[in-house]
């Protein structure tokens, strides 16, 4: 997908993690579980140090990123005209099935049209971010929010052979004629069947990542040396630096390693996080090329941004 | 080095880290894949960037064109090789 919307600017990026702060090795049973899923490697070497836990309702956190990415707009509840959910798919399932009756109720969106996107696991923001942008064709729309939340609720399931899950929800704002912070260049999603199958190996992973890569830089008219900064997923740390190598991106490229050791992997909120936390460290650059990028197993995603001129 | 002393030298590595200490020279010298010798790919990834940090003091990058040969054990060899051929510091013996 290459952007036809070139007027269309994303910004006022809003986190709200959960408000607990966690150890992994403060959960029970936690070296057996590491042992059981990692073959004898050293935890100390996966770069995650604490992550965060909701402690309350989900809705209550998505509803303060929200009202914070509203706040920092300038803009009224009354002018949002869509707002599109992202989860990944264990995720989709734990919420409730008001959960977005609650969410435009609590923030008073009374003419917002609600959306969710799912079913790609952590790649679900990416292709929400294309959809959300694709609601521009509507010349009457001017605000679209996207949310990506993710939450595991037994600390058990957070420890997993490529990341240890954190709590998270992220938005955003997509508005007509305004330059927000980035602009959307290309965007790309593509399944691995032998992930979907749970047979993926790094051959059928380096094999889904080319293309997907491939295809954003294309529809981008971009080369890879282009790009100033990756907003990577953040597995574990010696997976996310061979990840991004393994397609040519290089190491001092990747920005993740602070978020990973805070926050852990929030799932499909990652590269939104890891945009924030680059744009509050160095700042986004006008004109400069970023790539977000999104994977888990039988899928991975890829998102271009150009950083806006301000 | 040919390619079975750099074999013996996969071997000796892997005894030095964490999840190999338990494999034996015979074994990796008979084994054709990674995944008969129960190296998973977190696994694998962390014994190639600690060779790199070890062999070659960190100033090589994992090239694409290395990726699907750390399947087999040849494969992981010939990757061995060339990491120490690339490295910018003399490779330790």
């Amino acid at each position: 997908m290459i952007s036809d919307h070139e007027d269309i600017g994303i910004g006022s990026f809003a986190c709200a993690f959960g408000d607990v702060e966690c150890k992994p090795d403060n959960i029970p049973d936690f070296e057996a579980l590491w042992e059981t899923v990692s073959f004898g490697t050293d935890f100390a070497e996966m770069g995650c140090t604490t992550y965060r836990k909701m402690s309350g309702p989900v809705e209550e956190y998505v509803v303060d990123a929200v009202r914070r990415t509203l706040r920092d707009a300038g803009a009224s509840a009354a002018d949002i005209d869509h707002i599109v959910f992202a989860t990944s798919d264990p995720t989709l399932a734990r919420l409730p099935s008001d959960f977005a009756g609650r969410v435009l109720l609590a923030v008073g969106l009374d003419d917002c049209v609600p959306h969710v996107v799912s079913f790609q696991r952590c790649c679900s923001s990416l292709t929400a971010l294309r959809h959300g942008h694709e609601l521009f064709s509507d010349p009457e729309v001017t605000h679209v929010v996207v949310v990506a939340v993710d939450f595991v609720p037994h600390d058990r399931d957070r420890v997993l052979s490529y990341a240890v899950f954190g709590d998270a929800a992220v938005s955003c704002l997509l508005t007509r004629d305004d330059p927000g912070l980035v602009r959307l260049v290309s965007c790309a999603v593509k399944v691995d069947p032998d992930g979907l199958r749970g047979r993926d190996s790094f051959i059928s992973r380096k094999n889904v990542a080319d293309r997907t890569l491939a295809a954003v830089l294309r529809a981008g008219d971009r080369q890879l040396g282009q790009i100033a900064k990756v907003f990577a997923a953040n597995l574990h740390k010696p997976l996310t630096l061979f990840n991004g190598t393994s397609v040519g991106l290089l190491p001092d490229t990747l920005h993740f390693v602070e978020t990973l050791a805070a926050y852990g992997h929030c799932g499909n909120a990652d590269w939104m996080i890891n945009l924030i936390d680059y744009h509050e460290r160095f700042g986004i650059r006008s004109g400069d090329t970023y790539l977000a990028q999104s994977l888990a197993p039988g899928f991975y995603a890829c998102g271009l941004f150009e950083g806006s001129a301000r | 080095m040919g390619a079975d002393d750099y074999r013996h030298k996969f071997a000796e590595f892997l005894a030095t880290q964490t999840m190999g200490g338990d494999l034996t020279y015979e074994q990796i010298v008979r084994a054709q894949s990674r995944e008969e010798l129960g190296i998973s790919s977190l696994n694998m990834i962390i014994v190639l960037l600690n060779y790199i940090k070890e062999y070659a003091n960190g100033t090589v990058t994992v090239r694409p064109e290395w990726v699907p040969q750390l399947n087999d054990v040849d494969g992981i060899v010939s990757v061995l090789r060339e990491i120490d051929a690339s490295a910018v510091v003399p490779a330790r013996s």
